[in-house]
């Protein structure tokens, strides 16, 4: 949570520090477009601030102030947050989310967490594909989404992922139709650096989406088992962006489509990506009925 | 997961116990904070299955951002209310993309009247400084912060010019977040 006092803003031209202004009140009282939302970015760059929580933060307590108590929630939602927690909990057995864990900002949902009404399809899903691919006792991870950083105009994904193949622990896995793919012939392939925690999916031959009815959604298996599933975030087979928080971003090159994945928190050893059809906005808990390609470690 | 606390367990905040992995702390903070997420995702979700969702979805966000909770900043509930109100926001945005919303209903009961003893000290510094807004000015910021509406929603329910919807709400959350940066705003609150 970062300062709420002013004076921790160096000194911005006037006109640069109103717009900035602007924009974190438009943040907080109405969410920004991504053109905005990159503006807000650079503005906070030029100014020394990581982030700026302050008016978020005026606006959650004015919500408070102003918000008439609902009573008790019913107990299907105590039941919703207490299975979320026993995944929580988890993550905080294996260390995933004690403090000073890698930078926290406002994220995309978290996919890992259960809905009671579709677990159980998703877990058989997902046996059914983990039989296939004789990989057993996997995990989850997810990938970092909203908020991030825009691209400088000198720094492409294409130079990014030709600095993480060249990193001494960089490991590839190559993109294969899935069991029973809703699309055939997609390749590709998956560059990982375990040590930087980043990497880059190429493809050759994914279809382009109508984002306002579907997406296309990444997920990243790791051994910590499946219970622990998260997404991987979402993205379009255009290469552009849709607004959706936690859309990673992509970026066309020829015919590749080059896409980031870049997880916030540690990742063990990934042993599977996979990529899935979602509705607009991704899901929490894939049926993985909509299947399109996954890579595994050979 | 029963939680197993003690009096020195108590002393500290509960996002910190979380941030520190004390997994008592996480059903902790769902006895203790259940309710108010709960009445602020009502006030902006559409009907109860959203709701449920926003709630887990909340404090999934809530945890996982335990860390960057600062008591010398703000209380434990500000922080609560400004990780739900994100998240509620998020989620607007997002179904508002997958479907025009009806328009937004003026009857809702918004509340008027004095700040309750129980609420939080920053919550009734908030409710003060929107008190000396106008009645545009209110009116435009009840519309944001209680219903979610977008500029364009709320110049079309109250019939004021898009740029005065903006120039209000930017101005008048201003406001707010000067009164708050006052001295007593940090850390503090009244029987919570």
């Amino acid at each position: 949570m970062k300062s709420r006092s002013g004076p921790n803003v160096p000194p911005l031209p006037p006109e640069d520090l109103e717009l900035l202004h602007e924009l974190l009140a438009d943040r907080a009282l109405f969410g920004l477009e991504v053109p905005d939302q990159a503006k807000l970015d650079e503005l906070l760059r030029k100014a020394g601030l990581e982030e700026d929580d302050s008016f978020d933060l005026a606006a959650g307590v004015a919500m408070l102030a102003l918000a008439d108590p609902a009573g008790r929630p019913p107990a299907s939602v105590y039941t919703r947050v207490a299975q979320a927690a026993e995944v929580f909990a988890r993550e905080m057995e294996n260390g995933r989310n004690v403090m000073g864990a890698p930078a926290l900002r406002m994220t995309e949902s978290e996919a890992n967490y259960p809905r009671p009404r579709r677990i159980s399809s998703a877990w058989l899903g997902w046996m059914a594909a983990a039989a296939c691919l004789a990989f057993a006792a996997i995990g989850w991870i997810q990938i970092f989404a909203s908020r991030q950083a825009p691209l400088s105009a000198r720094v492409t994904l294409a130079s990014l992922r030709e600095s993480v193949s060249k990193s001494p622990d960089a490991k590839r896995f190559s993109w294969s139709d899935w069991d029973n793919p809703e699309i055939k012939g997609v390749k590709g392939e998956v560059v990982w650096s375990e040590d930087g925690q980043r990497g880059y999916m190429t493809f050759r031959g994914l279809p382009q989406n109508d984002p306002t009815k579907e997406q296309y959604q990444l997920w990243v298996v790791d051994e910590r088992g499946l219970d622990q599933r998260v997404s991987g975030g979402i993205f379009n087979g255009t290469g552009e962006s849709s607004g959706w928080q936690g859309e990673v971003r992509t970026e066309r090159l020829g015919d590749e489509l080059i896409v980031e994945i870049a997880p916030r928190i540690h990742v063990g050893p990934p042993a599977l990506f996979a990529v899935t059809i979602e509705k607009p906005g991704g899901t929490w808990v894939s049926d993985m009925k909509r299947r399109v390609v996954v890579a595994a470690q050979q | 997961m029963k939680p197993q606390e003690c009096a020195s367990d108590l002393d500290q905040p509960i996002l910190q116990r979380i941030a520190s992995g004390d997994k008592a702390a996480v059903q902790a903070c769902i006895d203790r904070y259940a309710g108010l997420v709960w009445s602020l995702t009502r006030r902006m979700s559409l009907n109860g299955a959203d709701a449920e969702d926003a709630v887990q979805e909340i404090f999934v966000e809530l945890w996982r951002n335990a860390f960057r909770f600062d008591p010398d900043i703000a209380s434990e509930t500000a922080f609560v209310a400004m990780i739900a109100r994100r998240r509620l926001i998020d989620r607007r945005r997002r179904m508002s993309r997958q479907r025009d919303r009806a328009p937004l209903d003026e009857s809702s009961p918004i509340r008027n009247e004095a700040p309750k003893t129980e609420m939080s000290e920053e919550a009734s510094i908030a409710m003060r400084a929107m008190e000396d807004l106008s009645a545009e000015q209110q009116r435009v910021l009840r519309l944001s912060l209680l219903q979610g509406l977008s500029h364009e929603k709320i110049s079309s329910a109250t019939g004021l010019p898009l740029g005065t919807v903006k120039t209000h709400a930017r101005r008048g959350l201003m406001r707010i977040r000067e009164m708050l940066s006052g001295p007593r705003a940090a850390g503090q609150e009244v029987n919570s």
